[in-house]
């Protein structure tokens, strides 16, 4: 039977099996400010920085062989891989922070945000998740913005259904990496009947005058909190707080980061999963 | 019966059998600068300090007989080893809280010149481990501080686990950097250091070798090391004297594998002043 079925079946495919990897990272960032979130794929260090490349506006798939994506092993279909432990440490006094551990699925890059809107593509469709369901998306600085910005998209939500979503600016002119919030939210709202987003179908704007923006589509998969500046904290994932949260095949690993700093951000740490 | 762990049975059974280790580090550092890493290697303590011998810019491979590596037990093949738990802690007195990695170093490239010339790298010795280099990762330590001047920056060129070449940079934190201290990826707008390890680009996962560098900025004098290690595990302290704990298997399921030949030692990645012991201690189990 595939995936653990106990904590021996654990010992034995980590220590027996070796269906065990561990992934260290250090990623810079860019500068928020208060109670901002920003997308840490774009950032330098290790695993290198993501380009949000293409054809603007037309949907790109992000898997684990996408630059800047954290190390993946292969497919371990029918397998079942978890994610069993996370470390992170920064060198800020203004933590606490917030990181998202996210599977990357979509990106619309190059959106313009002033005159037409860019023309959004669909052709290339959720490489996981398929039915959006647990799907988030949120739209980032790709290139930064002139003036404070305001976008409004319209999307197919896991059910169908069209939706719409408004993503404004915090600041009049964020850094690059910088997310656009929904009123307070960081992701896009969705009714609490859909329960996720299956693709952004266009948009329209309401100000904004030179940059653009990328829009993502994401499955949130862990949530982890770095404490006092210079402290590591440790995530279990098994008995910490029983999530075991599970890494498809092909996932494209990386972090979107939440908190109050205002100068360039240093994350270093690690994750480890499991398969079985 | 296979080689590994096949449950709790088999760890408690392997711990009563006698095929348990420990050892504890007792490394003291020098002072180090705010947010810049430090290799704990060449501290002197127990184990002993390691000299980065050899010839300028020839790759050595490095292993547990390497004069400082955490002492190991004789290669368990096809068995195999796991670190079961550690602790930290620091002196009554030192900045906390402090973050430490357990490395398997790989590979160093000793006395690397800072000044104009950049010294030629050798890479007929290759990775003794991880040989695909798949989370290896590189720091640029300080091995002889006497002569640094201006903050100097070093470009790589490296090859990439996936086999393609790539090239990136890291700098001193300050004009007199220690003896130890790691060269940082950059700084922040507030002007604090930020992260020790070498950037890597593309579709890279790790470090296969460093081919050469070029010196971006110089310094009159001074020499580096540069080391490819893997990184195992991280430990944090976080009171003076007070000890913190990391069980592998049961707090924390990471279950580490430590390879026949590791040379384990540490790094810390945090602000520090004053001459502080590190107390670093580790078990690891095998069958």
């Amino acid at each position: 039977m595939a995936g653990q079925s106990g904590y021996d079946s654990i010992i034995n495919n980590v220590c027996t099996n070796g269906n065990s990897q561990s992934v260290e990272f250090q990623k810079i960032g860019g500068s928020t400010a208060t109670g901002m979130f920003c997308e840490l794929l774009t950032g330098t260090g290790c695993p290198g920085p993501l380009t949000f490349s293409g054809t603007a506006g037309v949907a790109t798939a992000m898997n684990s062989s996408t630059p800047g994506a954290l190390a993946l092993n292969g497919n371990v279909s029918p397998q079942v891989r978890n994610l069993a432990t996370a470390s992170i440490e920064t060198h800020f006094s203004t933590n606490p922070q917030s990181f998202i551990l996210c599977d990357f699925l979509l990106y619309y890059p190059s959106l313009v945000v002033t005159g037409s809107p860019t023309t959004l593509n669909n052709t290339v469709t959720l490489p996981r998740y398929t039915n959006g369901k647990g799907v988030q998306a949120a739209s980032f600085v790709q290139s930064a913005l002139g003036a404070a910005t305001s976008l409004t998209f319209t999307y197919t939500d896991s059910l169908s259904g069209s939706q719409t979503s408004t993503q404004t600016t915090a600041g009049a002119a964020p850094v690059s990496n910088a997310l656009l919030f929904n009123s307070t939210n960081p992701y896009f709202a969705i009714p609490s009947a859909a329960q996720g987003i299956s693709s952004i179908n266009s948009y329209t704007i309401g100000s904004g005058t030179t940059g653009t923006v990328a829009t993502l589509l994401f499955r949130p998969l862990a949530y982890i909190a770095a404490g006092g500046s210079g402290a590591l904290s440790d995530f279990d994932f098994l008995n910490q707080t029983l999530q075991l949260p599970h890494i498809h095949d092909g996932a494209c690993l990386g972090f979107i980061y939440g908190g109050s700093i205002t100068t360039n951000l240093c994350a270093t740490g690690r994750i480890q999963y499991f398969w079985g | 019966m296979a080689n590994g762990l096949t449950g709790i049975k088999d760890l408690t059974t392997a711990i009563n059998n006698g095929q348990i280790a420990e050892y504890t580090f007792q490394k003291l550092a020098s002072s180090g600068t705010s947010n810049v890493w430090q290799e704990l290697l060449t501290a002197s303590g127990s184990p002993t300090a390691t000299t980065f011998s050899g010839t300028a810019g020839v790759a050595t491979a490095m292993n547990s007989s390497t004069t400082g590596a955490m002492p190991l037990n004789g290669n368990v093949s096809p068995q195999l080893r796991f670190l079961l738990d550690g602790q930290a802690s620091i002196g009554s007195t030192g900045t906390v809280p402090m973050a430490y990695w357990l490395c398997d170093f790989l590979l160093y490239y000793p006395n690397l010149s800072v000044t104009t010339t950049p010294t030629t790298l050798n890479n007929s010795v290759t990775l003794p481990r991880y040989t695909n280099g798949i989370g290896v990762q590189s720091i640029i330590a300080v091995q002889t501080a006497t002569g640094f001047s201006t903050a100097p920056t070093l470009t790589f060129t490296w090859n990439g686990s996936d086999s393609n070449s790539y090239s990136s940079a890291l700098k001193a934190p300050s004009s007199s950097p220690q003896q130890s201290t790691c060269f940082i990826a950059g700084t922040d707008g507030n002007g604090d250091n930020n992260g020790g390890l070498l950037p890597w680009s593309g579709t890279a996962q790790g470090i296969q070798s460093l081919s050469s560098y070029t010196i971006t900025t110089s310094s009159a004098g001074g020499k580096v090391c540069a080391l490819l290690f893997k990184p195992l595990m991280m430990f944090g302290t976080y009171n003076n004297s007070l000890a913190s704990e990391k069980d592998m298997f049961f707090q924390q399921p990471a279950m580490p594998q430590i390879l026949d030949g590791a040379c384990l030692g540490l790094i810390r990645t945090n602000t520090i002043s004053g001459l502080i012991p590190n107390n670093v201690r580790v078990r690891y189990v095998w069958n």
